[in-house]
């Protein structure tokens, strides 16, 4: 079957050269708070950049039209069965162990459940969402209730392979992100662009299920970072993409 | 805890930082006893490898006690108390990978995996004390360690050996051996490595073990083509010999069975070709200098193997592909897949086949670090392995 997900436009995340002006200035005076230790304003001249950035590229949509949908997938061979990899997903409670930027979800009767994702500088965004479709064994879909924050769809498919006793699992999310344009260049600005998100979503959801854990270096030991060592840190995503080193919540939970 | 720490291209610094913790259910801690430098860490001190951040720990050759394990670490594989050597790839031994024995390809251990996929279409596993794009797991030359998925690499020592004797299972020991494996050596074989470093010694002896008639080993640092001979080798000498020619003649225009490099990415050499390579790579142009592999690729016989357990980095020309289609070589690499080695070398330890204690030229307390990363990488003071003491000044005071 074919989903039913239409070929929505997805601009890309990438500033033009006309924008290159507005980046330098805001990295160069983002540089500068960091040197002289000012994360304040290190921060602020990174967000105003973002700002400006997205309010044009919203005033773009607007002129063209253009749908601000997302949609992501990706998809990941797993050792085990398809049975295990359903029963963990179709519990959706188990999704925050999996994709960091959700903080939980709840799930109440008739397929419904309430998701809480952390937004831009430690807010909270939450929703309702209901199963659209329940395959046992084979497939998941969901979507949010109309009037939602965060309107969004997902659905996950697991078939068996490559070989004996494997599954492949592929997910596929179409959304709107909250706030519209701002929304999507922050989160591409921190590492939370929709496609990589959902690869590095199901590539934990694969170790989960393979290794019992989520391999993590956040937290660890190392000596003065300096510039060099938190640009590095930015540009690896290293912060923004790791499951949270809160040990004694983590370490509960055990595939 | 005291740490050895990148902090720039050819600057080490030993800084106080905070201890490691428990991170993951399957996580240890190892108080380290023993730790060295790697020559694959000078190819991070010359900063040649992208995506090291200042401010990284670094070390992978490292042994200690266990005094901390993570809750769902399987007690009857890993405890508190127990003396161990640190593999320096990390696998989970629960993916395809692990499973088919391909350690140093588990797909499960390096939280970057997707920037090693940018460079390389997948990632390989995780590396402790190594760059960014494996894993960036701070690393252990260090008094202490935080070792992910404890209960499958560490290896646990038995009473009566020293730390000398067994620290390189770590790594080089076990490194030399597959480089030699990968040589598909036949009884009576005749196996040409290029490096008489750690992991060429190594090499050498495996090589006997596994049934070569002959290993021709090419260096030009003096005591260690003596240590080659030491071993059983006959040795080329590249400042005063053609290698190419002299292989030729020893081998009556047959060329060795199998090359290794042993070598990698920081090659020396003489002529034409070495100027083009060093030239490329100080402008940045290229991560490696494919000296040596080009020779192993020239050397071999027609139908032979050429073995590279040396590192390389990045996307290299000049490498006679030619020559290796149309004399039909078969090509073997990777970085070590340690579980595979650690116990049945261990056992030739015990036997008393092999001492790698050999290797070892300079015992030094970490503090002389950053001094000892130079010396190695000069090969000053008949430097052939450094052995760090993390704590020769604590138990000093």
């Amino acid at each position: 079957m074919r989903h039913s997900y239409g070929n929505s436009s997805e601009r890309s995340s990438m500033a033009s050269y006309a924008e290159m002006p507005l980046i330098l200035t805001a990295g160069m005076i983002s540089a500068y708070g960091l040197i002289r230790r000012k994360p304040t304003l290190a921060a602020s001249a990174a967000l105003s950049a973002v700002g400006l950035l997205a309010l044009k590229q919203n005033a773009e949509n607007v002129e063209v039209g253009q749908s601000k949908q997302h949609t992501a997938s990706a998809s990941f061979a797993i050792r085990c069965s398809p049975e295990r990899a359903y029963r963990i997903w179709r519990d959706f409670e188990n999704l925050p162990r999996f994709m960091p930027h959700l903080e939980s979800v709840a799930t109440g009767t008739g397929g419904q459940s309430r998701w809480t994702a952390l937004g831009p500088l430690g807010s909270r965004i939450s929703w309702n969402a209901e199963i659209v479709d329940d395959v046992e064994n084979e497939r998941i879909s969901w979507r949010s209730l109309p009037g939602s924050q965060v309107e969004n769809r997902g659905m996950i498919e697991f078939r068996p392979g490559p070989r004996e006793g494997g599954t492949i699992a592929t997910l596929r999310m179409q959304y709107l992100p909250p706030g519209g344009a701002i929304g999507k260049a922050f989160a591409t600005f921190f590492g939370r662009n929709p496609e990589f998100a959902a690869r590095e979503d199901l590539r934990r959801f694969k170790s989960l299920l393979e290794a019992g854990e989520i391999p993590t270096t956040a937290g660890q030991s190392h000596g003065p970072r300096g510039i060099h060592g938190h640009l590095m840190d930015m540009l690896l995503r290293e912060t923004s993409n790791m499951p949270s080193p809160e040990m004694p919540e983590s370490m509960r939970r055990t595939a | 805890m005291k740490a050895v720490c990148w902090m720039g291209k050819e600057k080490m610094q030993v800084h106080d930082v905070p201890d490691p913790k428990i991170l993951n259910p399957r996580d240890a801690i190892v108080r380290i006893t023993s730790t060295c430098i790697c020559g694959s860490d000078l190819h991070l001190y010359d900063g040649l490898v992208p995506t090291l951040a200042q401010g990284d720990i670094l070390g992978h050759e490292f042994m200690g006690e266990v005094v901390e394990v993570g809750p769902a670490v399987d007690r009857e594989k890993l405890k508190v108390g127990d003396r161990v050597v640190v593999p320096f790839t990390i696998a989970c031994g629960h993916c395809e990978s692990c499973e088919q024995q391909l350690w140093s390809l588990c797909d499960n251990s390096n939280p970057n995996a997707w920037v090693a996929e940018k460079l390389m279409g997948y990632s390989p596993s995780g590396l402790f004390g190594y760059t960014h794009m494996m894993g960036g797991y701070a690393g252990g030359q260090a008094q202490y360690a935080r070792v992910p998925f404890a209960d499958m690499g560490p290896i646990k020592i038995p009473e009566g050996l020293k730390d000398e004797q067994v620290v390189f299972l770590s790594d080089i020991f076990p490194t030399g051996y597959m480089g030699a494996e990968n040589c598909d050596i036949k009884p009576g074989d005749t196996v040409a490595i290029w490096g008489c470093g750690p992991v060429g010694q190594f090499a050498i002896r495996s090589a006997f073990m596994l049934g070569a008639g002959r290993v021709i080993a090419i260096d030009h640092v003096r005591d260690r083509l003596k240590m080659a001979r030491d071993g059983g080798a006959e040795t080329l000498n590249f400042d005063e010999v053609d290698v190419l020619e002299a292989l030729r003649d020893m081998t009556g225009n047959h060329g060795p069975d199998s090359c290794m490099d042993a070598v990698g990415m920081e090659a020396w050499g003489h002529g034409l070709q070495f100027m083009y390579d060093r030239a490329k790579q100080k402008l940045r142009m290229a991560q490696d200098r494919v000296l040596v592999l080009r020779e192993c690729i020239q050397a071999c016989k027609k139908g032979g193997t050429v073995s590279v357990p040396g590192v390389y980095a990045g996307f290299d020309d000049k490498i006679p592909l030619g020559a290796f289609m149309n004399k039909a070589l078969v090509f073997k690499t990777g970085q070590t897949h340690m579980m595979r080695y650690m116990k049945p070398l261990l056992e030739r330890i015990q036997k008393g086949e092999i001492n790698p204690e050999f290797v070892i030229s300079h015992r030094l307390p970490i503090s002389q670090a950053p001094d000892a990363y130079k010396m190695f990488r000069d090969k000053q003071d008949h430097c052939t392995k450094v052995v760090l003491d993390p704590w020769a000044e604590a138990a000093a005071a």
